[in-house]
């Protein structure tokens, strides 16, 4: 079976590069779908039905993060950000994993295995909830205290 | 940019290339223009003036802009004065996002320190949408 992915940024040299990155570190997959925006990350989903989405979270008009709330569990979601603290967002969505750019194509692969051990395994897309606390064991091992926006280590899950 | 004066010819090549690597990132989104009065070329102007004013048009006015806009750069000499326009056709200000005003006080601390209370700065909105920003400066050759 074809596993299909949609790349959203609003920038097109990302997008390419992204393309390109997966092409060699991914060759079945099948990118069906490329976005400049929120919004058109929204509607090529609905079109397409990808599997996978990666979403750029800075976009203008709608950000990646209102994509990932509309599309929700229907996709497994990986975030590429220059901004390492939208992490915990970005888990608080659903993600599987996210990228900061610069992409890495060491780090590129890790992602391209996780996303292939899900599909493999027929599992669904994360629930939010269970990821937020692991994020909040992660940053907090000692206390309950919820985790705070701005204080976010760059940090990937297992 | 570490220097205490530049020239109007300088500050346009720097917005050109800071202009030219954001066409770079956001080719369907932006357009620009610049116009350089030639008479202007080699007048006195604080470092990274220009270059504020551009950076914010695009920071503030085309990145947020699913559909982007243009900004156009125009610098002359009225009388014995020097004034710097940049318009964008951006989402204006009322989208204003955090960080907005640091960049710009800064701004007018430099043309105070440069000419005291002889410069301007004016910061208005334009239809349909955009903002317009515009210094005006006393008319001092570089090095003077």
């Amino acid at each position: 079976v074809n596993v299909t992915a949609l790349i959203a940024d609003d920038e097109p040299l990302l997008r390419e590069a992204l393309v390109r990155m997966l092409a060699s570190a991914w060759p079945e997959l099948e990118i069906v779908a490329q976005a400049r925006n929120g919004r058109e990350a929204i509607d090529q989903f609905e079109t397409h039905r990808p599997n996978i989405c990666f979403l750029d979270v800075q976009m203008p008009g709608r950000s990646g993060v209102e994509a990932a709330q509309h599309i929700g569990r229907r996709a497994h979601l990986v975030f590429v950000t220059a901004y390492d603290e939208y992490a915990v967002q970005a888990f608080a969505q659903g993600a599987l994993d996210y990228l900061v750019k610069p992409v890495e194509p060491a780090r590129l692969a890790e992602t391209v295995l996780r996303l292939q051990e899900r599909l493999r395994a027929a599992q669904p897309a994360l629930d939010t909830e269970v990821l937020l606390q692991q994020l909040a064991r992660v940053l907090n091992p000692d206390s309950r205290r919820r985790h705070c926006a701005g204080c976010v280590p760059r940090w990937a899950p297992r | 940019m570490h220097s205490q004066t530049t020239t109007l010819e300088t500050e346009v090549e720097l917005a050109r290339a800071y202009l030219d690597l954001m066409q770079m990132r956001m080719p369907d989104r932006l357009q620009y223009a610049i116009h350089l009065d030639p008479a202007a070329a080699r007048l006195h102007c604080p470092p990274m003036t220009l270059l504020t004013l551009v950076e914010n048009a695009v920071r503030h006015g085309i990145d947020p802009s699913e559909t982007g806009g243009r900004i156009d750069v125009d610098i002359w000499i009225r009388d014995d004065r020097c004034v710097m326009r940049v318009k964008d056709t951006g989402v204006g200000l009322k989208s204003v996002t955090r960080g907005l005003g640091t960049g710009l006080s800064t701004l007018r601390e430099r043309l105070k320190l440069a000419f005291g209370a002889n410069a301007h700065f004016a910061l208005t909105e334009t239809a349909p949408r955009g903002v317009c920003a515009e210094v005006s400066m006393p008319r001092r050759e570089a090095g003077s």
